[in-house]
């Protein structure tokens, strides 16, 4: 009879064989002198590693992770670095920064001692947005002292003339306003 | 940066070896960009694979700053893209890098299907690398990843963008306290958007002002603080 009708586990049982016990006999390993092993020694240095070591592949996630973590308190704007706006440019990104913080800086600023007329040219472009302000409070409120405090009150006189001389794209309305609104500043200031 | 310790900032080669003493072994270490770990007779080492100055930032994390001109688009880049077509479900845009990016339409801030944002061919927008492979297609989205709102990101309109700027002379700009940005600021009332792929987005009131600040931002990369204050003191004093 054929070898694999042997094998066959109903035959086995017939002849008294446990087909199981022959299976796990030969799934055993084999253990003869041409097997050999390393005797374990422990002052070996293993593979491992003190530390694991993981990648970070964008400088952008390591950015972010610093803000999150460094100066949230001390930065303004959006959420986003890299988006800024200066000098109230776009007021939606300087929408966040406190009134209070930007009366400071503009203080700051007007006490710094550039002596360069460029000084004049700063404290005109924030004139100019608070005379914006002004025009719409002057009919309405009548105090108007309240405005912030980067009025340089010293250095008007000066800024005028630097003004014109320095940059040449000023508008005429601006020039032409200007002087109206002094008026009224000067008369206040003798009240 | 502003992990930046220069207390002593030194220049690694490539095949230089990091000191393990430099950094602080308490667990995982972080390898960031320029950096990589071999095992050598059994110890670890951190290779240095680009020439540059070594960082050590928050978390254990060390990185390698080069300057670098390629930009190789990386997951969570803030860029600024440059429309080049639309299709039905997006745009495709020029990032600088070596395959166009794709900028799905819906990736916007309070976007249905109905009221998509309708971006020209060759407007400028400000977006965040959502996927970045190198066998496939960067994908952008203007979305913060954390909070799903613009903040920030979107359509850049009008202004200038300054171009061939290296990646390094970006990422100092990124800071919120960059001395030249802060300088510009008391002179000069702008807005800037700057993208981590060279590319510096400005905007002002006039034409000669933008021409100032977009000066400025190149001829400033190799100078320190003090020394980009005096030049945008003498730029704006020759305006």
């Amino acid at each position: 009879m054929s070898s694999k009708l042997m094998s066959m586990k109903f035959m086995q049982k017939a002849r008294g064989i446990d087909p199981r016990q022959t299976e796990e006999e030969l799934s055993k390993p084999i253990v003869t002198d041409e097997h050999w092993s390393l005797k374990k020694a422990p002052d070996a240095p293993s593979n491992k590693s003190a530390c694991k070591f993981e990648y970070e592949s964008s400088y952008g996630s390591l950015i972010s992770e610093s803000e999150d973590k460094g100066n949230t308190q001390e930065t303004d704007g959006p959420a986003v670095a890299g988006r800024a706006s200066f000098g109230l440019f776009n007021k939606e990104l300087e929408g966040n920064k406190k009134e209070s913080a930007e009366n400071e800086e503009n203080d700051e600023e007007q006490e710094s001692d550039a002596p360069y007329k460029m000084e004049g040219l700063e404290t005109t472009e924030r004139e100019r947005r608070n005379q914006e302000r002004l025009s719409k409070m002057v009919r309405g409120k009548s105090s108007t002292q309240v405005k912030p405090k980067n009025d340089g009150h010293k250095k008007r006189k000066a800024t005028d003339m630097d003004r014109d001389i320095i940059s040449l794209d000023t508008e005429k309305s601006e020039a032409t306003a200007k002087p109206k609104k002094k008026k009224n500043k000067s008369k206040k200031k003798k009240n | 940066m502003s992990e930046v310790k220069e207390s002593s900032p030194s220049y690694y080669f490539p095949g230089d070896d990091v000191k393990l003493s430099n950094v602080i072994e308490q667990g995982t270490v972080r390898l960031g960009p320029g950096l990589v770990h071999q095992k050598h007779d059994h110890e670890d080492k951190i290779k240095v694979s680009r020439p540059g100055i070594l960082h050590q930032g928050v978390k254990n994390t060390v990185l390698v700053d080069t300057r670098m001109k390629r930009y190789i688009p990386a997951m969570n880049d803030q860029v600024i893209g440059q429309i080049t077509s639309r299709f039905a479900e997006g745009y495709r845009v020029d990032i600088g890098s070596a395959h166009s990016a794709q900028l799905n339409a819906l990736a916007f801030e309070n976007v249905t299907r109905k009221s998509k944002p309708n971006l020209t061919v060759g407007s400028l927008v400000y977006a965040r690398v959502s996927l970045a492979d190198r066998d496939m297609e960067p994908e952008l989205e203007c979305l913060d990843a954390a909070t799903g709102k613009a903040s920030g990101f979107g359509e850049l309109k009008e202004g200038y963008m300054i171009t061939g700027l290296s990646l390094s002379h970006c990422r100092k700009l990124l800071s919120p306290q960059n001395a030249l940005l802060q300088a510009l600021g008391t002179y000069v009332p702008f807005e800037i958007a700057v993208g981590m792929n060279g590319r510096v987005w400005t905007h002002s009131e006039t034409i000669p002002t933008t021409i100032l600040i977009s000066n400025c931002i190149k001829q400033s990369e190799f100078l320190n603080d003090d020394e980009q204050v005096q030049l945008v003191k003498s730029m704006v004093k020759n305006l």
